[in-house]
């Protein structure tokens, strides 16, 4: 890995946990839910550098955003780092096998549906082991295209506009 | 902004309606009226007066110390219809049909309530 690619690596995960932080002032109205606009972030690394780097990408936001919130190694952050790292490679499969089918805005919905059912199964086995938990998944069908939806579209504005530009 | 709009592929949004109608589907299959292993229990005068079916439409007839009163269960909801107290606040409580709801009605020492395992009962929620 050469420095260049490093420095643009550590200024995307900047980018991240800003979005990390900023986000999670943002009050809504279901305590579960979340924008996931810090995604962004994997999802740039992944159309501009590929999965393995969209994959250190979204591992050091979550260990370093962890830090800051302080929740670092407690079961919310295994939930966020399993997640996490399950919805990058979703991403990556997708984008690898169906490129031709899905646009980033496409790619980030699959992304947040994976966030999700994983963040539920986890859940399940780690801390509420009771199945009705499972009650929550069609909430989450009908959120995470929503939610998908805007951290795409954004992430597909910067892929676009980016194009060319220093940090690609 | 419009030339990224065209950058959107047709799949794209046949996953997000998909993932929409399957979720608006589950949830009527999950959220829906699902009144089974619920129970309505009548009470008068601080006894068990009776245990009911939420699913099977009834009508209830007792009479209380005040008046008689009237009881319906109708399409998995539960209601006082008629009632001969003053102020006929048990009736104009409406039709319950939720575990843990309460019909109460002071003059004739009437409680009715629905009871059954609660589905949403949380341990804590976080983020």
């Amino acid at each position: 890995m050469t420095v260049e690619k490093i420095v643009k690596l550590s200024l995307l995960i900047s980018i991240g946990l800003v979005l990390f932080i900023v986000e999670s002032f943002i009050p809504f109205p279901i305590p579960w839910m979340k924008l996931g606009i810090a995604n962004i972030v994997s999802i740039i690394a992944l159309y501009i550098y590929g999965i393995k780097d969209a994959l250190i990408v979204a591992f050091f936001r979550v260990v370093i955003g962890s830090l800051i919130r302080g929740i670092l190694f407690n079961p919310i952050f295994i939930v966020a780092i399993g997640s996490g790292i399950i919805a990058v490679l979703i991403m990556g499969f997708v984008k690898f096998y169906f490129n031709r089918f899905f646009s980033a805005v496409g790619v980030s919905i699959w992304g947040a549906f994976a966030y999700n059912i994983t963040q539920i199964v986890i859940y399940y086995f780690l801390i509420i082991k009771r199945p009705e938990i499972f009650n929550l998944v069609p909430l989450f069908l009908i959120i995470t295209p929503v939610t998908g939806f805007i951290t795409g579209f954004i992430a597909l504005i910067v892929i676009e506009k980016g194009k060319g530009k220093i940090l690609f | 902004m419009i030339y990224i709009l065209k950058k959107l592929k047709i799949a794209d949004f046949i996953l997000i309606l998909l993932l929409i109608m399957s979720g608006l589907f589950s949830s009527f299959y999950i959220y829906g009226n699902n009144n089974k292993n619920k129970k309505v229990i009548v009470e008068l005068s601080g006894k068990v007066y009776g245990v009911y079916d939420l699913n099977s439409d009834r009508i209830i007839d007792l009479k209380g110390p005040q008046s008689r009163a009237k009881i319906n269960i109708e399409n998995g909801y539960i209601f006082v219809s008629e009632s001969g107290c003053p102020q006929k606040i048990c009736k104009r409580m409406g039709k319950k049909n939720r575990i843990n709801e309460l019909i109460v009605c002071i003059p004739n020492r009437l409680i009715i309530r629905i009871e059954g395992e609660m589905k949403n009962n949380y341990e804590f929620i976080t983020r």
